[in-house]
């Protein structure tokens, strides 16, 4: 495997980019999972999805270009449907859960529509919905790589008030400190990590690399940080054993990626609890 | 050194609020008190500029709500404070943080809220693994970090054990001893009657408002009517 990793540019993209995502996904998920708002990454994978149909009907009538690329208008409805979703659950504390449903189900049904009325135009459906890591261009790793830069230095200069914000944003308001710009930015930073993670794991997908590291990290972290940290080993463990295994098992690399993580996430639930029964028996 | 007059304030055009005032001076322990659905977290809410779309006016020190908050600190120690996302770990000195300047976690300033409180050596503690009591005095020491001219609470000793609840106003008393002005939403207004200088008592409107022993004695008059 690593001769060919050295010799296929296509498999260097897939790695790079794999781990590049495993990065920025559970970084994002852990605020997105301490606000409670763990249903977004679906939603806005969904969102992403409309717009790649759209795209494909408009290229099948001959608006766009055969060669336009309808992953672009993918990124741009995600981060149109982020911002909505922001403002929704802004506006519509308490019934937030419905409008999230409601953005993931109207996604959907546009999706399907437009697919149908797509005739003529070859849309890979499952390399959408279930990630098609191989097909991942250098310029595609390019665009991945930029975001998580761009991701990891808003996160490093604004942590404080993102930690402030998921933690107690009643609280801050009160501290008359400014954080619309930084709440908005954040929900846009998740609908383009999303949109470009679309490829490597799948619509279907998405939401688990940015939760189920987190869901291991808080098994196992004192603090916010901590989970941070522990969110993100666990994400690169989760993508590297997943790509590897995808290619020895000749698997999809979504599905093993997946499975991995809850494979980590049974493990250490197992761990902390035998740990848990001896610290007590040592007590007794 | 807060004077509201002639606050509204509704919600869905439905009055919450109707023709408050009152004044509270610097050094002053208030009590705001009334039954549930009254209007007593919507009065605090205001007086902290959560609720901006009232009528009627609400100054500190002279100054408008709005320049006294730009210029001033005020504490907030919140009901829901023991509602926060408690499967998330989260260790007491990343809260106190929230409450230093710049959200940036000051080790003195940490240490010394911390020690207002009884917590001392608690830092690297996570907060889920506190009890009610214990996780609502680090929420204190937060807002403390933020050396606060004023200190409002909302019904902190919501979900905490009764054997707490007496140490937790222990603490509000030692902390309005040192000359803290503080301003609580409780129903136990009975624990602190010594400490007390003020009682606010509304149902929409204010019903009452007046010292410790004028509220003991209307609370006695308005019991004998038979009109509760």
């Amino acid at each position: 495997m690593w001769q060919n990793l050295f010799q296929y540019e296509f498999l260097q993209n897939a790695y790079l980019s794999g781990i590049l995502v495993g990065f920025i996904a559970p970084l994002l998920g852990v605020f997105i999972v301490s606000k409670r708002l763990a249903l977004i990454p679906d939603a806005l994978s969904h969102v992403s999805l409309s717009g790649v149909a759209i795209a494909t009907f408009l290229i099948s009538i001959g608006i766009l270009p055969a060669a336009f690329n309808p992953m672009l208008l993918g990124i741009v409805f995600s981060v149109i449907g982020a911002i909505v979703l922001w403002q929704l659950t802004r506006q519509f504390h308490n019934v937030q859960e419905i409008g999230i449903a409601i953005v993931m189900s109207l996604s959907l049904g546009i999706s399907v529509i437009f697919i149908a009325l797509a005739k003529g135009v070859n849309l890979d459906l499952t390399s959408y919905l279930f990630g098609s890591i191989n097909t991942i261009s250098r310029q595609d790793l390019w665009i991945v790589a930029i975001l998580a830069l761009s991701t990891i230095i808003f996160v490093r200069l604004q942590y404080r008030k993102l930690f402030a914000i998921v933690f107690d944003e009643d609280f801050i308001r009160v501290r008359n400190l400014r954080i619309n710009l930084v709440n908005g930015t954040f929900f846009v930073f998740v609908g383009l990590v999303v949109a470009v993670s679309m490829k490597i794991v799948g619509v279907l997908l998405i939401s688990a690399l940015m939760t189920l590291p987190v869901a291991i990290a808080i098994r196992l972290a004192k603090s916010f940080k901590q989970t941070i940290v522990y969110a993100v080993i666990s994400g690169e463990i989760g993508v590297i054993t997943g790509l590897i295994s995808s290619y020895y098992l000749n698997l999809p690399s979504g599905g093993t990626i997946v499975v991995t993580l809850v494979l980590l996430l049974l493990g250490v639930f197992v761990w902390t609890k035998m740990k848990k029964i001896k610290q007590k028996r040592l007590t007794d | 050194m807060i004077t509201v007059k002639n606050l509204t304030y509704e919600i869905d055009q439905q009055v919450v609020l109707n023709d408050i005032n009152f004044t509270i001076a610097e050094g002053d322990f208030a009590a705001v008190i009334g039954p549930n659905g009254s209007g007593k977290s919507t009065l605090l809410k205001c007086l902290l500029g959560m609720n901006a779309k009232y009528q009627g006016s609400i100054e500190y020190d002279g100054l408008s709500l709005t320049d006294f908050l730009k210029k001033e600190k005020v504490g907030y120690v919140a009901q829901h404070s023991l509602r926060y996302n408690n499967s998330i770990p989260v260790s007491v000195q990343e809260v106190i943080a929230t409450g230093c300047d710049n959200l940036r976690g000051n080790q003195e300033t940490i240490t010394l809220a911390l020690g207002k409180v009884g917590l001392e050596g608690f830092e690297k503690k996570r907060l889920s693994e506190l009890s009610g009591g214990q996780q609502q005095r680090v929420f204190i020491a937060r807002a403390l970090a933020m050396h606060p001219k004023l200190l409002i609470l909302d019904e902190p000793t919501v979900g905490i054990d009764q054997g707490r609840v007496k140490e937790f106003y222990e603490l509000m008393m030692r902390l309005h001893r040192e000359g803290m002005t503080i301003i609580l939403v409780s129903h136990d207004v009975h624990l602190m009657n010594t400490e007390i200088t003020k009682v606010i008592a509304i149902n929409q409107g204010v019903a009452f408002n007046g010292n410790f022993e004028e509220y003991r004695r209307y609370h006695a008059n308005y019991c004998e009517c038979g009109e509760v």
